[in-house]
């Protein structure tokens, strides 16, 4: 048992030091919140994705909801089965998606997007801050999800870099037939730069593996937390944050059809409306995600 | 994080690996015990349900587990009520990923005691229900502890899934601040405190194994 002799110290030795250090955060918004001094009206269940969604919740809106006396419980699930878990009734609410990916959903249990919250920018990141411009040749990695692989490809084409092959979408029009593991057969890059290369990997990846390429295509959010604090001086081009584009590719709050107006619902969306939320979301996120309340309960974005 | 959210994925982490362990021995060990009976050298040959039994468990064995807990969402759901957010939806599939592998390490337990030990009890009249359980489960009992402590090892290895389901677990802990600080998570003392952890329970479960291995072992003459 000499084994435990040594590991057993060890291991509450780095328990006290973790601890000791716990929370040494930086970016933290001073926000005054009151406080709720009446009776429980219950718990509000939100499964989200882990950045920026559970973070907004965890920090912000679960203190709005608070006032009104509910209790937040944030779970992170993968974006996959969100709304297939929120249609079997496991959480009141989910919060990662934005409209146009609603719309495809195809579940017997219909949902509805309850406000609008946040957006996302986009942009391309240079791994090499003296090398932003992008030259022939480089190598660049996106997304490997269908729904925000066109949008990457979209910064690229409206930067006159590549254009995106037609074969990629489908007769309806929507963007169907792009292959994540052969992307540079789905594109044409332009003359300029037709040497460039694209590899599409995960999300959660794109931040650690800049290093092994030239440019990433990196959500707002992930680039933000994931690059360091020199994110910004890497950005070689963004998105134009049109208003249009913003109010397209907002996240929203998905609920159930059915639970469109209930007490909860309702509370998140007021919740969210807060003008405390958009000052937490710019003190936190800076330009890289960009607060846009809309209300779903007033206007159905699904009908549109 | 706090002790109180490390000590939360540590029951997590240890009620999703001992729960379905222990449901996956009550499933494995009789399905062992039929694998290695019912084989060609068995006890009673029986090359049919041995062929069927083989078939299942080596389907059941070729399905990633990742993707056994998609196929068995509305089992979960069905069962447990839920399919995400709590560790014990993880249990149904992680008890569908080990059972199969818990056949096949009884199944391999019992294969190794000598054939002429066997031989030598059947000569004096014993049954074969006696044999089962007088010899071939009590002669292999330090091969079958020895075996649980390999199982329940790769069925904590196996929670690490449980991050995409909000199961929760030490794993989906380290995996969700890495997520949440990807380009300084190495800096923090988070990653390598839930890992320390990991390690110590991997041990405990190892030492523990082996150490209750060999105190049932009475083939030793000499310690």
């Amino acid at each position: 048992m000499k084994k435990s002799k040594v590991l057993i110290p060890l291991f509450a030795l780095t328990l006290l030091v973790s601890c000791a250090q716990e929370n040494a955060s930086s970016n933290v918004v001073s926000i005054a919140y009151s406080s709720y001094s009446g009776e429980s009206k219950g718990e509000i269940s939100v499964c989200a994705s882990e950045l920026p969604h559970a973070k907004i919740l965890n920090d912000c809106v679960a203190r709005l909801v608070a006032e009104d006396g509910y209790s937040l419980k944030v779970t992170v699930l993968d974006w996959t089965i969100q709304n297939d878990a929120v249609a079997h009734g496991e959480y009141d609410a989910n919060y990662f998606e934005h409209v146009p990916y609603l719309k495809q959903y195809s579940g017997a249990t219909p949902l509805y997007a309850a406000c609008k919250v946040h957006y996302e920018k986009l942009c391309l990141y240079a791994n090499n801050t003296n090398k932003k411009m992008l030259w022939n040749g480089a190598k660049i990695e996106l997304v490997n999800d269908v729904s925000n692989v066109e949008r990457a490809l979209q910064l690229l084409s409206s930067n006159n870099i590549l254009t995106i092959n037609s074969t990629n979408y489908d007769s309806n029009g929507s963007f169907a037939n792009f292959d994540v593991t052969n992307p540079n057969g789905c594109v044409t890059f332009l003359d300029a730069y037709k040497n460039c290369s694209l590899t599409c990997l995960k999300e959660s990846q794109l931040c650690p593996s800049l290093p092994d390429y030239d440019f990433g295509i990196i959500p707002g959010n992930t680039a933000m937390t994931g690059l360091g604090d020199d994110y910004a001086a890497r950005i070689s081009f963004g998105e134009t944050a049109s208003a249009e584009l913003v109010s397209q590719k907002a996240n929203i709050i998905t609920v159930t059809r059915a639970a469109k107006d209930s007490e909860k619902t309702k509370e998140l969306v007021k919740a969210c409306s807060d003008p405390r939320l958009s000052q937490y979301i710019s003190g936190t996120f800076g330009e890289s995600v960009l607060y846009h309340f809309e209300n779903g309960l007033t206007a159905d974005f699904l009908a549109a | 994080m706090n002790l109180t959210s490390l000590w939360t994925a540590t029951y997590e982490t240890l009620g999703m690996t001992l729960i379905s362990a222990f449901l996956a021995y009550l499933v494995g060990v009789p399905l062992g015990i039929c694998l290695n009976i019912t084989s060609k050298n068995g006890l009673h040959p029986n090359k049919p349900i041995n062929l069927i039994l083989g078939i299942i468990v080596n389907l059941l064995r070729s399905v990633p587990c990742m993707l056994l807990i998609i196929v068995l969402l509305p089992l979960t759901r069905a069962v447990v009520g839920r399919g995400t957010g709590y560790w014990y939806t993880m249990l149904i599939p992680l008890f569908f990923a080990s059972f199969p592998f818990v056949a096949r390490m009884v199944e391999q337990s019992l294969a190794e005691v000598p054939p002429g030990e066997i031989e030598a009890v059947r000569s004096m009249g014993a049954s074969n229900r006696e044999i089962v359980f007088k010899v071939l489960l009590a002669e292999s009992k330090p091969s079958l502890i020895g075996g649980s402590a390999v199982s329940a090892i790769s069925i904590l290895g196996y929670t690490s899934f449980a991050y995409d389901f909000g199961a929760g677990g030490l794993i989906s802990s380290a995996y969700g601040f890495y997520n949440n600080h990807t380009g300084n998570y190495l800096s923090y003392p988070n990653v390598w405190v839930i890992i320390l952890v990991v390690v110590v329970l991997v041990q405990l479960l190892q030492e523990g194994g082996l150490h209750l291995a060999r105190k049932t072992d009475k083939r030793r003459v000499i310690s």
